[in-house]
C-alpha cells in the first residue's frame, strides 16, 4: 500500500513510511539540485533507513564531493550533520535555536559527516556527473531497501530537532540573504538548488504533520519549518512576480523559449505565417512581444512547482495572471490599442477613431495568431504537470483580452452610420470572422470541461459582435443612397465635366466591390433586417432581381440613383449639348470605373454593361444633334435659289450664318471638357466627319458665287484644325484666321 | 408609506386610460389600431409600476424578525436587473409607434434621444461593473488564502498560517486607507498592484445625469415618449444602483426622481431613497470600495479576522508557543465567518456577472431596435440632449 502511494505527491502522504530520522540530513540535503523533485524522490529516502548503515566508503567520498568546486560558495552554508548521535546530543542541549555563526564554523566538520546524497534527483545531468554514480548506487541501495518493506507506524523514529533546525537555517539564512530586494535571486543566481531545499523543507514539514500530527516532541521542528515555509513562500512569490515581471525581453531570432524535454516548446510570438492576412508585419515590429528566456521559464516552472507543492497555489497563479494579464495589456497598449469608454468612441472623430480600429484589428489579429498562443504554452509550461492550472490561466486572460477587444467592435459598430466608416467596420467584419472554430479549437483545447465552455461562450460573443458590425456594414452602404440622394446642389459643374460626386460615388463603389465577397456575405446575413422597414423603392432592378445577390442589387440601385441624379443634374445647362457632354463624360467616367474593376462587372453583368455603352452613343449622337444640326442646316440646297437661280446674296449670307454659328460654336465648346482623351478624339472626328466634308462640299458647290472671297472665312481643313480645338477646356483659344 | 404612494400612482394611471378614452371622443377619426396602441402603453406603464413595486419589500413580512433584504445585495440587484431585462423586453414591441405617424418620432425625439445617449453610458457602466466583478474574482482570492490557512488542520504550524493569512489579509484590506480607487498601476513602470479589486475603467461621466421627463400638452405622442422615457428612467436607474453597489470609478449622485404622476414614480422614489440611505449609512471609504452588501460582509470580517489575528501572531511570537487553545478557537471561528462571507459573495459573483453580461446585450439591441424604428438606422443619431453632456 505505501508502496502504491509513492507516486503521489506530498504534503498528503497519508501512508507514509515513518522511520525517516536516521536519514533526515539527507532529505533535508540542500546541496543537490534537482531539478525535479517530487515524492519519488523522497520516498527512497524515508525507505532506507531499514535498509540498514551505508559503507562508511561513501560517507568519504560524498565528503570530498562537497568540497568540489561546484558547490563553492554554497556547500559553507549548506552542509548537514547526519549523525544520529550528534543529533540527539544536541536535542538534549536543546539547542534548538542554532545561529548561523555557528554553523558557518564548522562547515568542514559537519561536511566530513555529509553522508550519501540524500536525493535520488532525475536530474543529475546538471549536477556534477561524478556524483551521478553515487546517486546511482544510492538509488540502487533505497531500491533494495524498499523491497519487501514493511513500513508500519508503530515505532515512530526519533528526529533530530537539531538537524531540521540546521536545515531549516541555512534556507532562512539563503532567503534572507536575498529577500531584501525583490527578484534579487532570481536575477542574480542561476542556482535552483534553494529551490529545492525550500521543496524539501515543505515538504518535510507537510510529511511530519501528516505522519506525527500530535507527537509532542516534533512540535518545534514542526513550527519552525512551518515558519520558514511560510517565509520562503513569500520570498517564492516575490521571486516569481519579480521574473515575471522583470525578466522579459525582445526574443532573439529563432530562440525557443525552453530548451526543455517539452515537446511543445515555444514558438516565437513573432511569426508571421506568411499570412496575407497579417499586413502588419512591417515596421516597427511591435508584433514581437517580449518572451521569457529559457531559463527564466524554467526558473518559474520550478518555483510555480514548489509553491504548488506547498499548498501556495492561489497566491503563485494570483501573481501569474495578474503580471500577464498586465504584460498582455502593454503590449496591446505597444499596438496602439487602448481601453475606451464606449461613450468616447460615439464622440470620437472619425480620423481619429480609424487610427484606433486598425490598432484595434491589429491588436485583435495579433493576439489571435501570435500572443494567446505564447500565453498558452508559457502557462503550460510554468505550470507544467498542472494542467487544468494552466488552462485556467490561459482561459481567464484570453477571455478577459477578447471581450475587451469585442467591447470595441462592439462601440464602433455602434457609431453614427456614415460612408467612409464602411471599409474599416468591414476589416473588422473580416478579422472576427477569420476568428473561426478552428483558431477557437486551437486555442481553447477541449481538455478541460470548463474551457469548452468557455469557448462557446467566446464564440457566441463573437458571433454577436460580427453581425452587429455586419448590420452597421448593410446599413452605412444602404445609406450610400441616401447620400446620393442628398447631394442635389444646384449648381452645375463648369464646362461639364466630371461631377464631383461621380468620382466620389464611382470610387466608393469600386473600393467597395474590393469586398464584394464579404460584402456579398453579409448582404445575405443581414439585410433583410436592416431593410425591412426602410421599404425597398421598387426600381427597374427589383423587377428581373432573381439573377442579383441582394448587395449586388444594392449596388446597382446605388448606381441608378448615381445616374438619375446625374440626369437632373444635366438639365441645369441652359445648352443641350452641353447636357450631353457632361453626361457623356459622367458616363465615360463611371465606364472606365467598371472596366478597371475586375469585381463591379461581375456585379452589373453584361447586359447592364451593354446597356450603360449604348447610352453612351446615345448621348453622343444627341450631343451632335443639339450641338451641329443647325450648322449642317447653312449646307442645304433649299433656299439658295431665287426663281430657278442660285442667290448671290443668299449664298452670301449662308457662308456668313456658318461662319457667325462655327465660330460661336467654336468660341463655347473649346472652353468644354472632355478630360477622357480617346472621348475628346472620337467627339472631333466625329463632328469633323459630319461638318467637314458637307462643308468641302457646299464650299466646292457655291463658293463660284461669290464675287470675293470675304466671307469665305475658312478652308475645308481650317474647319477641321478647329474642331480639334473643341472640348480641351480652354476657353482663350480665339478663332485665328489660318491660311 | 410605500404603498400609499403607490395608490396615488395607481389613480393616475387610471387617470391615463381615461385620458384615452377622453381622446377616443374627441377624434373621431382614430381608428382602432390607436386605440391598441394607447392601451399598450397603458399596459407597459402599470407593468413597470408592478415590477418596481415587486422590489421594495412587502409591508406585512413572513418572517416580522428577518430584516428586508439590502437593496445593494446580490440578491436585490439580480432581480433588479431582471426587472430591467422585462421592462426592455415590453418596451419593445412599443417601438415600431416611434416610427409610425408623424406624432411618433417627432413628439418622442427629446426623450428618444435621452434613451439612446442612456443606453450608450449604460453599456459603458455594464462594462465597468462587469470588469469590476472580474476583478472581485481576484480580491476574494486573497480572503481564501487567509482562511483556507487558519481553518487547516495542523496546529501546531498556526504560526507559519498566522504570518500566510496576515499577509493575504493585508492584499485583502489596503492598509493606506485612502479612500481613492485605486488604479491598476502604482508606478508607470515597475511593481503593480496586487489588490486587483480597484482596476481602472475609463467611464464616461455623469451617467446618471439629469434625465429630462417630458413635459407639455396633451400631444397625441405624449403616452410614447412618457414609455420612452420610463425606459430611460428605469435603465438610468438600474445603472445608478448597480454603480452604487459595486467598486466602479465613476459614481454619480441618485437619478432625479420622476415626476409623481407617472405610475411607477412612487416605487422607484422610494427604492431610490433606500439606497440613498444605505449609501449615509456606511462612511465614505466604504462607498468608495463599493457598497454591495457581500462584499462589505467579506470586507467587514476580513477587518475583524485581521485584528484576530494580529493578536494572535504577537502572543505566539511572544510565548513561542501554539496559541492557546481559546485564542485559536476564536481565529478558527472568525476565519470560518470570513469564509462564510466569501462564498456568499462568490456564489453570487457567475451569475451577476452573466446577467450585467445579458443586460450589455440586450441594451445594445434595445438602442439599435430604436434607431431602426425612427428609420434612422441609416441616417445620423439624433442629436445628444444637451443637459446629457
Amino acid at each position: 500500500m505505501p508502496c502504491n502511494d509513492r507516486f503521489n505527491p506530498p504534503p498528503s502522504l497519508p501512508a507514509f513510511p515513518p522511520p525517516l530520522y536516521p536519514y533526515l540530513p539527507l532529505l533535508l540535503s540542500l546541496r543537490l539540485s534537482s531539478l525535479s523533485f517530487s515524492s519519488s524522490s523522497l520516498l527512497p529516502i524515508f525507505l532506507l533507513h531499514s535498509g540498514g548503515g551505508r559503507p562508511q566508503t561513501r560517507e568519504r567520498e560524498l565528503m570530498e564531493k562537497v568540497e568540489s568546486p561546484l558547490y563553492q560558495g554554497k556547500s559553507k552554508e549548506e552542509n548537514i550533520d547526519d549523525s544520529n548521535r550528534k543529533f540527539k546530543q544536541e536535542e538534549e542541549d536543546k539547542e534548538d535555536q542554532i545561529n548561523q555563526g555557528r554553523e558557518e564554523e564548522k562547515p568542514d566538520k559537519e561536511a566530513t559527516k555529509e553522508d550519501d546524497q540524500g536525493d535520488n534527483s532525475q536530474a543529475t545531468h546538471s549536477d556534477a556527473t561524478s556524483i551521478s554514480a553515487d546517486i546511482d548506487h544510492f538509488l540502487s541501495v533505497a531500491g533494495s531497501g524498499r523491497d519487501g518493506q514493511n513500513q508500519s507506524h508503530h515505532d515512530p523514529p526519533e528526529i533530530p530537532a537539531t538537524a531540521i533546525e540546521r536545515s531549516v537555517s541555512l534556507v532562512e539564512k539563503e532567503i534572507t540573504r536575498y529577500e531584501s530586494v525583490a527578484g534579487d535571486w532570481s536575477r542574480k543566481s542561476d542556482d535552483l538548488s534553494l529551490l529545492d531545499a525550500i521543496d524539501r523543507i515543505s515538504k518535510f514539514s507537510a510529511t511530519l504533520s501528516t505522519i506525527f500530527p500530535s507527537e509532542a516532541k516534533y512540535v518545534k521542528a514542526k513550527k519552525r519549518a512551518g515558519a520558514v515555509v511560510q517565509r520562503a513562500m513569500s520570498f517564492l512569490e516575490e521571486e516569481f512576480r519579480s521574473l515575471l515581471e522583470d525578466s522579459i525581453s525582445k526574443p532573439e531570432p529563432r530562440s525557443k523559449i525552453s530548451k526543455c524535454k517539452k515537446p511543445n516548446s515555444l514558438p516565437r510570438p513573432n511569426h508571421n505565417n506568411g499570412s496575407p492576412t497579417s499586413p502588419e508585419t512591417t515596421s516597427g515590429s511591435p508584433e514581437t512581444d517580449p518572451i521569457y528566456p529559457p531559463v527564466v521559464v524554467e526558473k518559474l516552472r520550478k518555483i510555480a512547482g514548489v509553491m504548488i507543492a506547498a499548498g501556495y497555489e492561489t497566491e503563485c497563479c494570483q501573481v501569474f495572471i495578474i503580471t500577464r494579464r498586465n504584460a498582455f495589456n502593454d503590449s496591446l497598449t505597444k499596438i496602439g490599442f487602448q481601453k475606451m469608454s464606449i461613450d468616447d468612441i460615439q464622440k470620437m472623430q472619425w480620423e481619429s477613431l480609424e487610427g484606433k480600429i486598425a490598432a484595434c484589428i491589429k491588436a485583435f489579429k495579433h493576439s489571435i495568431t501570435n500572443s494567446f498562443s505564447y500565453e498558452r504554452e508559457l502557462a503550460g509550461l510554468v505550470f507544467s504537470g498542472h494542467q487544468a492550472i494552466a488552462s485556467s490561466l490561459f482561459s481567464n486572460l484570453a477571455r478577459g483580452v477578447i471581450i475587451q477587444l469585442l467591447n470595441f467592435a462592439e462601440a464602433v459598430a455602434m457609431t453614427k452610420c456614415s460612408a467612409e466608416k464602411l471599409f474599416k467596420v468591414l476589416d473588422m467584419y473580416e478579422a472576427l470572422r477569420d476568428m473561426n472554430a478552428e483558431e477557437m479549437d486551437n486555442l481553447f483545447t477541449a481538455e478541460l470541461e470548463g474551457s469548452s465552455s468557455l469557448r462557446t461562450d467566446l464564440q457566441s460573443e463573437i458571433s454577436s459582435v460580427r453581425s452587429r458590425l455586419g448590420k452597421a456594414a448593410v446599413a452605412i452602404f444602404c445609406d450610400l443612397e441616401s447620400s446620393i440622394k442628398a447631394d442635389d446642389s444646384r449648381i452645375p459643374v463648369p464646362s461639364g465635366a466630371i461631377h464631383p460626386l461621380t468620382r466620389y460615388v464611382m470610387n466608393y463603389l469600386k473600393y467597395a466591390s474590393e469586398y464584394k465577397n464579404t460584402l456579398e456575405q453579409v448582404f445575405q446575413d443581414h439585410q433583410k433586417s436592416v431593410n425591412k422597414s426602410s421599404g425597398n423603392d421598387t426600381n427597374s432592378i427589383n423587377n428581373d432581381s432573381r439573377n442579383f445577390s441582394p448587395f449586388a442589387m444594392q449596388f446597382i440601385e446605388a448606381m441608378d440613383l448615381l445616374d438619375s441624379n446625374l440626369e437632373a443634374k444635366s438639365k441645369l445647362y441652359k445648352d443641350p449639348a452641353l447636357s450631353y457632354i457632361f453626361l457623356m463624360n459622367n458616363g465615360r467616367y463611371i465606364m472606365k470605373k467598371i472596366k478597371g474593376s475586375s469585381e463591379i462587372p461581375e456585379l452589373l453583368g453584361d447586359s447592364l454593361i451593354r446597356k450603360r455603352s449604348s447610352d453612351l452613343r446615345q448621348y453622343h449622337k444627341n450631343y451632335q444633334r443639339e450641338a451641329w444640326s443647325k450648322v449642317l442646316a447653312c449646307f442645304k440646297d433649299e433656299g439658295l435659289q431665287v426663281k430657278g437661280n442660285v442667290s448671290k446674296q443668299m449664298v452670301k449670307e449662308r457662308f456668313k450664318s456658318f461662319n457667325a454659328m462655327f465660330e460661336e460654336i467654336h468660341r463655347r465648346q473649346s472652353s468644354w471638357v472632355v478630360s477622357d482623351e480617346q472621348m475628346q478624339s472620337e467627339l472631333r472626328v466625329s463632328v469633323s466627319a459630319v461638318i467637314v466634308p458637307a462643308y468641302r462640299s457646299f464650299l466646292g458647290r457655291f463658293r463660284q458665287y461669290l464675287s470675293s472671297h470675304k466671307h469665305v472665312k475658312y478652308g475645308a481643313d481650317d474647319l477641321e484644325n478647329y474642331i480639334d480645338e473643341l472640348f480641351s477646356g480652354n476657353p482663350s483659344v480665339g478663332m485665328k484666321k489660318r491660311t | 408609506m410605500a404603498t400609499n404612494e403607490y395608490q396615488g400612482g395607481f389613480s393616475l394611471s387610471m387617470s391615463f386610460r381615461g385620458r384615452s378614452l377622453l381622446r377616443r371622443n374627441q377624434v373621431v377619426s382614430m381608428e382602432q389600431v390607436q386605440e391598441q396602441e394607447l392601451h399598450e402603453l397603458d399596459l407597459f406603464h402599470s407593468h413597470v409600476a408592478d415590477r418596481l413595486l415587486s422590489l421594495l419589500p412587502s409591508d406585512s413580512p413572513k418572517h416580522p424578525l428577518e430584516n428586508p433584504p439590502s437593496p445593494l445585495s446580490l440578491a436585490f440587484l439580480s432581480k433588479l436587473l431582471d426587472t430591467l431585462l422585462a421592462v426592455e423586453a415590453e418596451f419593445r414591441p412599443l417601438l415600431p409607434l416611434l416610427g409610425s405617424g408623424p406624432s411618433g418620432a417627432a413628439a418622442a425625439s427629446r426623450p428618444v434621444a435621452d434613451l439612446l445617449d442612456r443606453a450608450v453610458k449604460s453599456l459603458d457602466l455594464c462594462n465597468a461593473v462587469s470588469f469590476s466583478l472580474h476583478s472581485l474574482r481576484h480580491w476574494l482570492r486573497h480572503a481564501q488564502i487567509a482562511t483556507s490557512a487558519l481553518l487547516s488542520p495542523s496546529p501546531h504550524l498556526a504560526a507559519a498560517h498566522l504570518l500566510r493569512a496576515r499577509r493575504a489579509l493585508s492584499k485583502l484590506l489596503p492598509s493606506d486607507g485612502a479612500s481613492g480607487i485605486r488604479t491598476e498601476r502604482t508606478g508607470s513602470f515597475g511593481r503593480r498592484e496586487t489588490n486587483s479589486r480597484f482596476l481602472s475603467w475609463s467611464m464616461s461621466r455623469n451617467c446618471s445625469a439629469h434625465l429630462a421627463a417630458p413635459r407639455g400638452s396633451e400631444g397625441g405622442a405624449r403616452e410614447l415618449a412618457v414609455a420612452v422615457y420610463t425606459m430611460s428612467a428605469v435603465m438610468v436607474f438600474a445603472m445608478w444602483a448597480l454603480g452604487a453597489a459595486l467598486p466602479c470609478q465613476e459614481r454619480g449622485g441618485p437619478p432625479v426622481a420622476p415626476p409623481k404622476q407617472l405610475p411607477w414614480a412612487a416605487s422607484m422614489v422610494a427604492l431610490q431613497e433606500r439606497i440613498a440611505e444605505e449609501w449615509r449609512r456606511r462612511d465614505r471609504k466604504a462607498a468608495a470600495a463599493g457598497l454591495l452588501v457581500e462584499l462589505q460582509e467579506v470586507e467587514g470580517c476580513g477587518k475583524v479576522l485581521m485584528e484576530v489575528v494580529e493578536e494572535a501572531s504577537g502572543s505566539c511570537a511572544a510565548c513561542g508557543t501554539s496559541l492557546e487553545r481559546e485564542r485559536a478557537e476564536e481565529v478558527a471561528q472568525r476565519a470560518a465567518e470570513l469564509a462564510e462571507a466569501c462564498r456568499r459573495l462568490e456564489e453570487g459573483l457567475g451569475p451577476l456577472e452573466r446577467q450585467v453580461r445579458e443586460v450589455f446585450h440586450r441594451v445594445v439591441g434595445s438602442r439599435a431596435e430604436v434607431l431602426r424604428s425612427l428609420g434612422q438606422s441609416a441616417r445620423s443619431t439624433p442629436a445628444p440632449s444637451p443637459i446629457a453632456s
